[in-house]
């Protein structure tokens, strides 16, 4: 299979169902939506799949890395908090370890990406000199927020580029992105599924429940 | 197009009543019962309610359900451009409504597809289906979070004298739709004078039925089925009602 889109995928769901005359009330947002959160789904059960054969990889086509149209998502301060975070572009995957963001880092040092923490690093590191991260910038995910650590108005990046698993809910539905053709038949049919309606249990009136 | 005077001719064969007193029918009683036979054909090829079933609103025969209904209806498929502003498509009335060309746009008789001219990167155009809703799921959608009309996929509705396309900012649509089909008319001049006076055609104020050939039996049936009961002559009306059924 060639390379896809969000708007590919979605059409064929949308051309399978059409065929099964189920496709009445089902409009492309639907189908996106539901793309989304099944592709996150089979990327989650391939890597547990494969983690007990003591592999546990991701494949790198799945990452994609969103720039800010070239110009960087903006960094800002918390006026309440106080802390320096920027807004996520897309819903994460969840994944072990994080790894639903595989990497941030300033716009102008792509290669030198910032350190990942659990959210808490710092109501368990404060304090120790672990906190410091020797000087680098770590950050943490919360709410719809990546929150840096060790960051003020004086180091803190204007704008930074981050890399995601499977960011599909953020990426314009024509854009040509590269799923690999056996995860998109599988995340394919699991739409499918889903938007098929369950059929009538019983169509005749009787009170007499059919098998 | 099926010429008025051979169909004329054929429906007075059949009702065989020409000149025999209390069934004679007048041009103007001819052309009104062609009209209205045409209507009855027309929608029997579109789809006729009568013939729905309860909770499944397909009649038996309906525009596009076969090669068939298409071919039947294709004189009547017309496309007009139009410049919309606000969102709102003008619904042909044969009359006032003018498309881009500032053309008159023959009379909206039924749907068949509205597109939205979606300008591409490289500025060329696409057509993008405008999908109709129902009214009161316009909120719902407008609102919407997931499916919000845009230029890319935008909806409509479709209102008294136009149809309203959300987003507003839609510009540029083509409609397609089935025109109302044009009034038939056996023009005629008289001849002779008192006792002897008889209409003649006239060809060339005529209008011809706009229906296809093939289907000039089914309308004169359909024809001599109302002129049976202006008549009161059982025998025809069970007839044209027997071969309406049967198909002819």
């Amino acid at each position: 299979m060639a390379l896809t889109s969000k708007e590919r995928m979605a059409e064929q769901v949308l051309n399978e169902l059409n065929k099964r005359n189920l496709d009445s009330n089902i409009e492309y947002g639907d189908v996106f939506v539901r793309l989304s959160q099944e592709l996150g789904r089979v990327i989650f059960n391939r890597f547990v799949a494969t983690k007990a054969d003591e592999i546990g990889e991701v494949d790198g086509s799945l990452y994609y890395t969103f720039t800010g149209e070239g110009n960087g998502i903006t960094v800002q301060q918390d006026p309440v908090m106080g802390y320096w975070y920027f807004n996520l572009p897309a819903s994460t995957t969840a994944m072990f370890y994080g790894m639903g963001i595989k990497s941030v880092a300033a716009l102008k040092s792509p290669l030198k990406p910032y350190k990942p923490v659990v959210n808490g690093f710092n109501d368990l590191f404060n304090g120790l000199d672990a906190q410091g991260l020797e000087g680098t910038i770590g950050y943490y995910t919360e709410k719809d927020r990546v929150i840096f650590v060790n960051v003020t108005a004086i180091n803190s990046p204007v704008s930074v580029i981050v890399t995601m698993l499977a960011p599909l809910d953020g990426i314009a539905e024509d854009e040509i992105i590269n799923i690999p053709s056996d995860i998109q038949g599988e995340v394919v049919d699991r739409v499918i599924q889903y938007f098929a309606p369950m059929p009538p249990k019983d169509l005749v009136n009787d009170r007499v429940d059919q098998p | 197009m099926i010429n008025v005077n051979d169909f004329r001719t054929w429906f007075f064969y059949l009702a065989n009543k020409a000149g025999k007193a209390g069934s004679w029918i007048t041009p103007v009683e001819f052309n009104r019962l062609t009209n209205q036979a045409l209507q009855e054909w027309t929608m029997s090829v579109y789809g006729n309610p009568a013939q729905y079933q309860p909770g499944r609103p397909v009649p038996l025969v309906a525009y596009e359900m076969t090669q068939k209904q298409i071919d039947d209806l294709r004189h009547l498929i017309t496309n007009r451009d139009f410049l919309i502003s606000n969102g709102q498509v003008p619904i042909p009335d044969g009359s006032t409504v003018t498309d881009n060309t500032n053309q008159i746009a023959p009379a909206y008789l039924h749907w068949t597809a509205l597109y939205n001219y979606y300008t591409l990167p490289d500025n060329t155009y696409t057509e993008r289906d405008i999908k109709v809703i129902r009214s009161n799921d316009i909120g719902r959608r407008v609102n919407s979070l997931i499916n919000t009309p845009t230029l890319k996929r935008p909806v409509a509705e479709i209102r008294d004298t136009y149809i309203q396309v959300y987003p507003k900012t839609v510009q540029f649509v083509r409609f397609e739709y089935l025109r109302y089909p044009a009034t038939a008319n056996w023009a005629y001049t008289i001849t002779g004078t008192g006792a002897q006076a008889r209409p003649v055609y006239d060809a060339a104020n005529s209008v011809d039925i706009d229906a296809p050939k093939e289907v000039m039996n089914m309308l004169t049936v359909m024809a001599l089925s109302f002129a049976g009961v202006n008549m009161r002559e059982d025998q025809l009306r069970s007839y044209a009602e027997q071969m309406k059924k049967e198909g002819v």
